[in-house]
């Protein structure tokens, strides 16, 4: 009996992805499990559960777990495993056989058989968020060092951007050869709509966040470290407000308070958008046929707020939203997409191929064996195709003058928290953690 | 014989695309055999391109042997009091600045030339000194405690530049000996590191 080589990949990929699937906090347990009565046994099940460990998102997932329960040493640790694995990926060989199967994977069997190694905005995000974790240590100098990796992290990935933009123009006319026209959006694709929406339209650019360059500027003046590399705090401060011209309404000075302190708010909120992968009807073989193509694709975010308003005897200012995870996941996915949706019709057509391959060779019933071994291969390796489900959503900073021993007032929509300053310090930052209406975290720390 | 080779092949191409499952130990989580031996302290590590041991060892060697030779220390009547102050780490990685200047003093300190003063370690400005001694001026016993002849203070800086192949890492770590009444710089030396790491052609 002979088998073609196509049928035996495929069933051995199939196989082997069922059996592969052993995450005890699945995206949904994860990201319902996070209101005050739940949130302890979801950190400590997170922490516990080390079948991910070799995951990038697992990492990241636990440390912003950590972060939000105050356990900052331990999440700078998670952030650092994680760091570890994507240094590793974006220091592979030239030729690297990892690279090369992943490719192969994702192109002839499903999206899910692809590693995670984060977007740009989440490699981003993820030192600014470890920067953070330093802060609230009081150890200024390394939320610096954090603050200039965030920086440096982001050549790798414009390098990145540019191999995906030349694969998505060969996979483009793969497909053109095969039949199939992929230079329009499929109008079925859920996002489809989301992806032209204004606010996505108008991000500069996929990577580059206006939270983390103001936080820089924040942190590099506060560290006193400003002027030895080169007044890099401005420098910050000017990409911020290119980045979004409302970064000026973050500072305010009010020059007649006496004895007045640096009051620096950060509100993170919500949980940012998971990925998942979606399956729709597509035309192959110039519209003679339609096969079912998955595209990567977004759920909506969860737990957010849309307002922030800080509160002293002397002010009253709403800080704005400088971090929209949810807009740079969606802009990500509009620069990646006529790649994926190229990628996806090539594969989806490769199967449909391989089908009649196993119809030609055992009949009718090998081949309706064949397809159903390939879709509920690639339904498995794609539950597990998981991006970091915990990143916050929003991101606020309010940097302002008040009096010391005062109290300062945070409304987070219809939730107020309230907190008196020190009265002996020239600053203070103060990180809000917003996961769910009842589960909300403020820490501190003075200079 | 074919349809050996067939799964074979297949079974190989499996294994490759397959990758998404990397082996337990990549990426920092390596599970290390209980393999331990000893191994010389100043021998030159190579590891990776950031800054190790062998470099805080170089950096220390050379910038104290040139800060000895200076005329303010070298021509001094008697052994001036020095405070060492922080080094500012302004590179992209955690570097423990602390175990620069903590060598830096034991090899200054070993050599006889210069006395030290209690470390102020996060008074990292000579402002802070000067107005650490214009307080203590009225009290002697406080006076002798604080009043330094010279200060000691530095920056740790990195440049990377990468390309597809190369990653070159730039490090330059300066000293300034600082007269904290004058502010005046007296003294000033660099010690430059460059690592070079390439990707290999092919591999895992």
């Amino acid at each position: 009996m002979k088998f073609s080589p196509f049928i035996v990949t495929f069933t051995i990929i199939s196989i082997s992805s069922m059996l592969l699937q052993a995450t005890v906090l699945d995206t949904n347990q994860l990201r319902s499990g996070l209101s005050i009565s739940n949130f302890s046994t979801t950190l400590a099940t997170a922490s516990s559960d080390k079948s991910d460990e070799t995951k990038f998102w697992y990492w990241l997932n636990l440390a912003r777990l950590q972060q939000a329960n105050g356990d900052f040493t331990s999440s700078i640790h998670s952030f650092e495993y994680a760091y570890a694995i994507l240094d590793e990926y974006e220091n592979r060989a030239t030729i690297s056989l990892r690279n090369i199967g992943s490719f192969l994977g994702s192109s002839f069997m499903s999206k899910g058989s692809e590693s995670y190694y984060g977007k740009g905005y989440e490699r981003t995000s993820m030192h600014t968020l470890n920067a953070l974790n330093y802060l609230m240590l009081g150890d200024f100098e390394n939320a610096s060092v954090e603050m200039r990796r965030m920086e440096q992290r982001q050549e790798f990935w414009l390098k990145e951007s540019e191999v995906k933009i030349k694969e998505a123009a060969k996979k483009k006319e793969e497909a053109r050869q095969q039949g199939s026209d992929t230079s329009r959006i499929p109008q079925s694709y859920s996002l489809a709509s989301m992806l032209e929406d204004d606010d996505v339209r108008a991000l500069v650019n996929n990577y580059q966040d206006p939270f983390s360059y103001t936080l820089s500027s924040i942190i590099l003046d506060v560290s006193g470290l400003s002027s030895a590399s080169g007044n890099s705090s401005q420098i910050s401060l000017k990409r911020a407000l290119a980045l979004n011209p409302d970064v000026s309404k973050v500072f305010l000075n009010l020059p007649t308070l006496k004895p007045k302190m640096d009051v620096t708010v950060i509100v993170l909120s919500g949980i940012a958008p998971a990925m998942k992968i979606e399956k729709i009807r597509f035309p192959i073989f110039y519209g003679a046929n339609y096969t079912s193509i998955d595209l990567p694709s977004y759920t909506v975010p969860k737990n957010d707020i849309n307002n922030v308003t800080i509160t002293t005897d002397q002010l009253q200012l709403q800080p704005p939203r400088l971090l929209k995870t949810d807009l740079m996941a969606y802009k990500t996915l509009k620069d990646e997409l006529p790649g994926e949706l190229a990628k996806s019709v090539v594969r989806a057509t490769t199967k449909a191929i391989a089908a009649k391959q196993a119809s030609d060779h055992f009949g009718n019933l090998g081949g309706l064996v064949a397809s159903l071994v390939f879709d509920v291969g690639s339904s498995y390796a794609d539950s597990g195709f998981r991006n970091w489900e915990m990143m916050p959503n929003s991101g606020y900073i309010a940097k302002f003058e008040a009096i010391k021993n005062s109290t300062v007032t945070i409304k987070l929509n219809n939730k107020q928290e309230s907190f008196v300053l020190p009265s002996d310090k020239k600053g203070t930052i103060v990180l809000i953690t917003y996961l769910t209406p009842d589960n909300i975290r403020i820490d501190h720390v003075t200079y | 014989m074919k349809t050996i080779t067939n799964i074979s092949l297949s079974i190989t191409i499996a294994a490759i695309l397959l990758s998404g499952c990397a082996p337990k130990g990549g990426a920092g989580m390596v599970g290390y055999d209980s393999n331990v031996k000893y191994g010389d302290a100043k021998a030159v590590e190579t590891l990776t391109a950031d800054f190790g041991s062998s470099d805080l060892q170089s950096t220390a060697e050379s910038l104290t042997q040139s800060l000895l030779e200076s005329r303010y220390i070298a021509k001094a009547q008697q052994p001036p009091k020095v405070r060492l102050r922080s080094v500012n780490n302004l590179t992209y990685e955690h570097i423990d600045t602390k175990a620069i200047t903590d060598k830096i003093r034991i090899k200054l300190l070993k050599s006889g030339q210069v006395r030290f003063l209690a470390d102020t370690a996060n008074l990292n400005q000579v402002k802070d000194e000067r107005e650490l001694t214009a307080s203590a001026t009225a009290n002697k016993e406080s006076k002798a405690l604080t009043d330094s002849d010279y200060i000691i203070t530095g920056n740790v800086r990195s440049i990377k530049k990468a390309n597809d192949d190369v990653q070159d890492v730039y490090y330059n770590v300066s000293l300034e000996l600082v007269s904290p009444q004058s502010g005046e710089i007296l003294w000033a030396d660099e010690k430059e590191i460059r690592k070079v790491t390439s990707k290999s052609s092919v591999g895992w």
